[in-house]
């Protein structure tokens, strides 16, 4: 089914071995060395693990500083290193729920 | 395997060392190492160099035979350069190790070096993080200072630890390194000082991170039964671990614990057959106030959780129940990430001679802890004076 623009979906590769859980592509699992890693479709849903503001970027990020990166822990039991939508309002805290937004260039992007 | 003996050391001063280039600083170094050995450079027969961004920074590589060409030291002499991102000399002195223990040479120089001042912070920041992973964390625009500032906020989270306690650890070593002519910083610093600092990567503020740093760190190796005809005070190494941990932060299962470390640590301690309390100083990789925390309880100076505390009871100060970095460690003497581990040894070469400006009393037993990137690698070394 086609994702409708703004509602990406968050996707997942299952070892189809072991059935281990993993965000970026794999050539293998480094768990089994199972060759084969399916798509899994997952909920999007997670918790801030723990997070941090950069000040100091690298110099090909120099322009977008402050920002916000967490450590998300999804749903699926696995963690993803992100980068947080925040608005100015909100505040970051171990715990609080977070919602898949996008992947781009950027990595993977969640919201509060 | 034969046992291995440090007779040599040599440094440059760490900071800012303007008007001398990458190849100046590792020559110097190297050559006073070999002096310190009262050997030939003629007798060298193998040569390793740790360095991990001086493409990035320079535009420098393959410098383990520029160096070498540039001390003379004879052309048949292998000469190799060793890269584990901050932890590269660790990894120089442990293969260094690995020959001489092997049989396969008597006389090997190890060496580090970093060139880094001459590069805008951002451009260090940028360098530096060429050890994340490009394809998936590296993407987001993490930084080293930002890697450890997770960390930071999940230790405490889960064990208390207080702010207060990352200042101290800045506090401390600061201290330390005001009596070391080699650091970087000689002032001493207090807790106001440490909080009111720029923020880097909240929690971590400019004084909780260790500062980019020119510098070199030289050591000569030869076989322990023959180091007293070279060295008066000969060290002797004993144990030389060197191990991997996850190179992304999000593979952790719980980050508060580098698992490199760990590993590396309970290597060491067997096959040196001794306990983390039987060690009388440590100089460990506190590239950040809060690594230190980390790295004391990996080493397991302290149970998980409580190395914060134990910098507020004042159990890593010299004089206290297991010295931390009397050299003012990577924070106050400053990390030229290339040559820290080898700079690490050096400090603890003086110690066990007796020769250190900031003497921990009494010092038979000493370790250095080197580590690189997301505690990616880690070297842990184990030191010992004769009688």
């Amino acid at each position: 089914m086609m994702n409708m623009p703004g509602e990406e979906r968050l996707t997942l590769l299952r070892c189809a071995g072991c059935g281990a859980l993993h965000v970026h592509p794999k050539v293998l699992c480094p768990k089994c060395g199972h060759e084969v890693l399916l798509e899994h479709s997952a909920s999007g849903l997670g918790n801030i693990y723990t997070f941090t503001t950069i000040w100091v970027a690298p110099e090909a990020f120099k322009k977008q500083v402050p920002y916000e990166i967490a450590l998300v822990q999804l749903e699926e039991g696995i963690k993803v290193t992100a980068r947080i939508n925040k608005k100015p309002e909100e505040t970051m805290q171990i715990g609080k729920p977070v919602k898949f937004l996008r992947k781009n260039n950027l990595g993977y992007w969640f919201e509060l | 395997m034969r046992g291995v003996s440090i007779i040599g050391i040599g440094t440059t001063p760490f900071g800012i060392l303007e008007g001398k280039s990458l190849k100046e600083i590792a020559t110097i170094a190297c050559n006073e190492a070999i002096k310190d050995a009262g050997i030939e450079k003629e007798a060298v027969e193998a040569f390793y160099l740790g360095n991990f961004i001086s493409g990035i920074l320079l535009g420098q590589e393959t410098i383990a035979p520029l160096v070498a060409n540039s001390l003379g030291l004879p052309k048949q002499v292998p000469c190799t350069k060793v890269e584990g991102a901050c932890c590269s000399s660790g990894i120089a002195l442990r293969q260094g190790y690995l020959l001489v223990a092997a049989g396969l040479a008597n006389f090997v120089l190890v060496a580090g070096v970093e060139k880094m001042t001459s590069a805008t912070t951002e451009k260090n920041t940028e360098g530096l993080a060429s050890a994340f992973d490009q394809e998936t964390e590296g993407q987001t625009g993490l930084t080293f200072p930002g890697f450890f500032a997770l960390i930071a906020r999940r230790h405490m989270h889960q064990y208390g630890t207080k702010i207060e306690h990352l200042a101290l650890v800045s506090v401390k070593n600061h201290g330390n390194s005001t009596a070391n002519p080699r650091a970087r910083f000689r002032k001493k610093a207090t807790v106001e000082e440490v909080m009111a600092s720029r923020m880097v990567a909240d929690p971590l503020k400019l004084y909780d991170c260790c500062s980019i740093s020119d510098g070199a760190a030289a050591a000569v190796l030869c076989p322990s039964d023959i180091a007293h005809q070279f060295s008066r005070k000969p060290i002797d190494i004993l144990a030389s671990a060197h191990t991997t941990g996850f190179s992304t932060t999000y593979e952790m299962d719980d980050p508060t614990i580098l698992m490199a470390t760990v590993m590396a640590a309970k290597k060491a301690y067997e096959m040196a057959r001794l306990f983390p309390q039987d060690i009388h100083l440590a100089e460990l990789h506190d590239c950040f106030t809060i690594a230190e925390i980390v790295d004391s309880e990996d080493l397991g100076f302290f149970e998980k959780g409580k190395g914060g505390f134990a910098v507020e009871d004042g159990l890593t100060q010299v004089g206290g129940k297991i010295p931390i970095n009397p050299s003012g460690g990577l924070i106050s003497k400053g990390h030229p990430v290339g040559a820290t581990g080898l700079g690490q040894v050096y400090e603890i070469v003086k110690q066990l001679r007796g020769e250190h400006e900031n003497q921990v009393r009494n010092a038979e037993i000493g370790l250095s802890h080197n580590l690189g990137a997301t505690g990616q690698v880690c070297t842990v070394h184990i030191f010992k004076r004769r009688g």
